[in-house]
């Protein structure tokens, strides 16, 4: 396996799984990428969690990178509940020696230079968790509600029976601006409502991309930010929302913040206001 | 029962959404391995999941979704989703949608 090769002698370079509250235990055994042996990298009351690999990024076939993504994941999830608090890193993280310091070096001076904001992050997403909440409507379903539950479409569609072709024309115009303002209303009173009663029970929220579906228009996708406790009582507004006919909720976690830590962090000391975050 | 509670076996998509969009990353090329690279992966796993011509769809669709909101949400349902509905679908509504992303579509041409 190409992974075996990266642990060894080449291995001048660390990849980073996540950032947590320094723990007491520092080797985590062969639990990485490829089995690569995964262990901490402390500094001062925070660690990295790390393995060592060649200064390349992991390439593959979309069914190993498949495999990496869930192992990635895996490891951090692990820590996580050995921590009590993580700031996952993106996938394929992996920082390297230069011409004057080691990988390892490096590893501490960025855990040095942003140890004032790492800190304050997993003081924040202590005892809390991200979840993901996708919102997707079956089209079929919806605009048969819609034209069957609006007066002002069953007014015109009564009106067109009794019309000449041409007026009856007209009439069919109507219908089909009057459905798409009605299914527009409803997609943003939908989200609006969803989206209110979701943030009022969360510490953070964040509206993702909708995502391309096979048969489902995505009206929704939400990434939340919750403290452990309340995540039954998110799964009861979402389950309410979901008992509408047409409406599918798709939910998923508990999650580490992947979201929520989402920030880009310089080595070189880019000043504050270049950094970007997208929490809520 | 529509709400689909996925624990244990998150799905991969949701793996990827995560891992390979979200999470801490370092932006520094003397140190960090290629930016590059990292990028390439992230498509390569997003494939994953799709076929190569829902690839297509699924990159057109990213690309031309607006970034955030509850209108530009509505938009792309009735631009992108109905339009490829209402063309399977016979029958007034299915008519109905086409005639609207049609519409939709004109003007936004005009």
């Amino acid at each position: 396996m190409e992974g075996q090769d990266r642990v060894g002698s080449g291995a001048s370079a660390r990849y980073i799984y996540a950032v947590v509250p320094r723990v007491a235990r520092e080797d985590f055994a062969a639990v990485g990428l490829d089995g690569a042996h995964v262990y901490t990298l402390a500094h001062r009351a925070i660690a990295a969690v790390v393995h060592d690999c060649p200064p390349e990024p992991y390439q593959g076939e979309p069914e190993t990178v498949a495999g990496w993504v869930k192992v990635h994941n895996d490891v951090i999830d692990k820590v996580w509940s050995e921590a009590g608090s993580v700031l996952p890193m993106r996938f394929n993280v992996i920082v390297k020696a230069d011409g004057e310091h080691s990988a390892e070096e490096n590893v501490h001076q960025w855990l040095e230079l942003e140890y004032s904001n790492l800190q304050a992050k997993l003081d924040e997403f202590q005892n809390k968790v991200e979840l993901g909440v996708q919102v997707l409507w079956d089209p079929a379903i919806i605009v048969q509600r819609i034209v069957e539950s609006s007066e002002e479409i069953r007014a015109l569609r009564a009106e067109m029976a009794t019309k000449s072709r041409g007026t009856a024309y007209f009439i069919e115009h109507k219908i089909a601006s009057a459905v798409k303002e009605e299914m527009e209303r409803k997609a943003q009173r939908d989200f609006a409502t969803c989206y209110q009663r979701l943030k009022e029970r969360s510490e953070g929220t964040h509206v993702n991309k909708v995502k391309k579906q096979d048969d489902r228009a995505m009206i929704a996708n939400l990434s939340l930010l919750v403290r452990r406790e309340r995540v039954q009582e998110i799964g009861a507004v979402l389950q309410e929302a979901g008992d509408e006919q047409g409406v599918e909720i798709r939910f998923t976690g508990p999650w580490p913040p992947y979201t929520f830590a989402a920030t880009v962090g310089a080595i070189g000391g880019e000043p504050e206001s270049s950094r970007q975050g997208n929490g809520s | 029962m529509a709400v689909e509670r996925i624990g244990a076996s998150k799905s991969l998509l949701e793996f990827a959404d995560r891992v390979l969009e979200g999470g801490i990353i370092i932006v520094d090329r003397e140190v960090l391995v290629s930016i590059l690279g990292l990028e390439l992966l992230a498509l390569e796993a997003q494939v994953v999941t799709l076929s190569a011509q829902k690839y297509l769809e699924y990159a057109e669709a990213v690309g031309l979704i607006p970034l955030e909101g509850p209108r530009h949400v509505t938009e792309y349902v009735t631009r992108r989703e109905l339009r490829g509905w209402a063309a399977q679908r016979g029958g007034l509504l299915g008519w109905l949608v086409g005639l609207v992303t049609r519409n939709r579509q004109r003007r936004q041409e005009d």
